[in-house]
């Protein structure tokens, strides 16, 4: 059974001040709409940069993805959490682009935490596969993760995203992209299969 | 435990792939930003389109100008629909004139009137007879009324008897 190690999705009490900042922001009050620019962008950060391996599309394109967002909060009458609602805005406004750009990509890596030395996942990992890992640069391994992402369907690469990167549930993605449990372990299945393949060699 | 572990593991530290710690700030003003420079090109447009209908509000009422308006092409839609019709009418006159000609034999007379025009011929001849016997017979009155007085009356020369002229 595939599980994430963290969960991204947000404590009710997260939910409840999401519900006031987007009560407010609907009033017209822009800061409240700042503050959950503030507390959202990190998170679909992630999710878009995974997506687009482009540092420079992901901040554009995060910047449409609030402008959207802040136009059509007027209509947003609470039926979903904020969270799945501003997560649904991204996926679907980054496969958008995606199709958009075509096969034109320009892989562009952020810089990786230092924090990732210490990371037990990564320790694990390199202690596990020492002889493998070892002599790879952490550089080397980031270029190597996003060429495996960039060789994947649009699709694959949105679950994984959301589920190994981000830590979301099933039925939380099944909730943001619209389609069912079964449909997002399926896709993970092949998308994991396939990174296998692409990757045998530092997990083998 | 999951065949897909390790690979999920390793796919778990592109987390940490992360932007600059004032990634968030710097986005955030630039968001601001752009939602400002967004108003004020609304409000560029509002205040543009202000100007322009103050403009014409000074120079002719909106109402008049409509009403003007409309009335203006009412009359050249008019205008046009009566000349596209008037030369349709004649076109079609004409061409109706030419079929009958050429698809109707020539009919010398009506025999739907013919005995009523006859009855009012004849009754006019009939007047005209009676008119001229009347002033037949006037005349004959008058040259006998000359003929007695001796003074010569103004008759038609028509009128008179021939015989009268005679030797």
């Amino acid at each position: 059974m595939e599980t994430p190690t963290e969960t991204a999705t947000p404590p009710s009490s997260s939910a409840a001040e999401d519900r006031v900042l987007v009560e407010r922001a609907q009033a017209g009050d822009t800061r409240a709409f700042d503050e959950l620019v503030r507390k959202y962008t990190p998170k679909l950060y992630g999710l878009v940069y995974n997506m687009t391996s482009n540092r420079e599309d992901t901040a554009d394109l995060l910047q449409d993805i609030f402008a959207k967002a802040y136009r059509s909060l007027k209509r947003f009458m609470g039926k979903s959490s904020f969270y799945t609602w501003i997560y649904s805005i991204s996926v679907n406004m980054t496969l958008n682009f995606l199709k958009k750009r075509g096969r034109h990509v320009k892989i562009s890596l952020d810089d990786v935490d230092s924090g990732i030395q210490n990371d037990p996942e990564f320790i694990k990992i390199t202690t596990a596969n020492r002889d493998t890992i070892r002599e790879v640069n952490i550089h080397e391994l980031q270029k190597r993760l996003n060429a495996a992402m960039m060789n994947l369907s649009e699709d694959h690469r949105t679950v994984v995203t959301l589920y190994d990167i981000q830590g979301l549930q099933h039925n939380e993605i099944s909730k943001i992209l619209g389609v069912s449990e079964g449909t997002v372990r399926s896709r993970l299945f092949y998308a994991h299969r396939l990174l296998q393949t692409y990757l045998e060699d530092l997990v083998k | 435990m999951s065949e897909f572990q390790d690979i999920q593991r390793l796919m778990r530290l592109k987390r940490f792939e992360m932007p600059g710690e004032d990634f968030v700030e710097d986005f955030v003003t630039q968001f601001r930003e752009r939602q400002r420079s967004e108003l004020l090109r609304q409000s560029a447009r509002g205040l543009l389109w202000e100007r322009v209908s103050t403009y014409f509000d000074d120079l002719i009422s909106p109402k008049w100008a409509t009403i003007a308006a409309t009335a203006a092409v009412s009359v050249f839609a008019a205008w046009g629909t009566m000349n596209m019709f008037g030369s349709n009418e004649q076109a079609g006159s004409l061409a109706l004139h030419n079929t009958e000609a050429v698809m109707m034999p020539v009919q010398p007379s009506l025999n739907v009137n013919s005995e009523l025009i006859r009855e009012a011929e004849q009754g006019r001849q009939l007047e005209i007879e009676g008119i001229l016997l009347s002033r037949h017979f006037e005349s004959e009155d008058v040259v006998s009324v000359a003929g007695v007085s001796g003074a010569a009356m103004p008759v038609s020369a028509e009128l008179l008897p021939v015989s009268g002229f005679g030797p």
